[in-house]
């Protein structure tokens, strides 16, 4: 008949992962565990995840899409040429602008379709932008040459609007 | 790859010219602030490399010709973010 194995020195003190000082979080109480051998605060935020990944850090795992980090250039000069339109829309020559900037957003609307590049609502904004301010300026020149009291000469106009009437 | 490159040097003219109407419309029409608010938009956000001097005098004037709600709630943070140096950069 053998004895079993003496305990080890120091009481009887669990050991392994659930060992008193390696309770990370939860409804106990702050006890006098001892510190572990590793400073609180020493890793960077972020650097751990739940869940396993395959792919080392900064890339992205097969099968995913990397995300998009750089704006595309068409959406950002589509947007400001749209804002450049809306400002004086009643000048007409003024539309050049507004029409580039509506062509540039398609061209930037379909570099950030897939989210290759980033700029997506700026391509979509600024399609609208410049297709509200093409109509309100076919709108308004149509206005201008069809009624009397507009004198047209070339690109420019002067109205007297006789109250009146 | 150069259709990428002709895409980038075709955004970039594009760019320019729209900065370049802006300022001819400010210089024009110093009175009309919305001119002025959306050149230090674009001056401070869209460039590849912010213009933060021109953008916070734009920014200013911008402010000074008493704007919509709409339009100080884009300039005022802007102005903070360029005062603070923290500028958002487009990139490509």
């Amino acid at each position: 008949m053998s004895l079993p194995p003496a305990p080890p020195p120091g009481g009887d003190e669990p050991t392994g992962p659930y060992a008193p000082g390696s309770a990370p979080s939860g409804p106990y109480p702050a006890g006098p565990y001892p510190a572990g051998p590793y400073p609180a605060g020493s890793y960077p935020a972020g650097s751990f995840s739940t869940m396993p990944s395959a792919a080392p850090p900064g890339y992205a795992a097969y099968g995913e899409r990397p995300p998009a980090t750089t704006y595309s250039g068409m959406a950002i000069a589509g947007f400001v040429l749209a804002l450049v339109g809306i400002l004086p829309c009643f000048w007409v020559w003024f539309q050049v602008p507004g029409l580039l900037g509506v062509i540039f957003s398609l061209i930037g609307l379909g570099a950030t379709k897939e989210r290759m590049r980033k700029g997506h609502g700026l391509a979509v904004a600024g399609l609208v932008i410049g297709i509200v301010s093409l109509v309100i300026t076919v709108a308004f020149t149509a206005f201008i040459y069809s009624t009397d009291d507009c004198d047209t000469s070339g690109l420019t106009f002067d109205c007297s609007f006789d109250s009146n009437n | 790859m150069s259709s990428q490159g002709s895409e980038t040097a075709a955004s970039s003219a594009g760019l320019q010219a729209a900065v370049g109407l802006l300022s001819d419309v400010t210089t024009d029409t110093p009175d009309y602030g919305d001119a002025h608010c959306f050149l230090a938009v674009v001056l401070g956000r869209f460039l590849p490399t912010p213009d933060v001097d021109q953008a916070l005098d734009q920014g200013a004037i911008c402010l000074a010709n008493d704007p919509t709600g709409l339009t100080s709630q884009l300039v005022g943070p802007l102005m903070d973010e360029l005062r603070g140096g923290t500028a958002v950069t487009s990139g490509g």
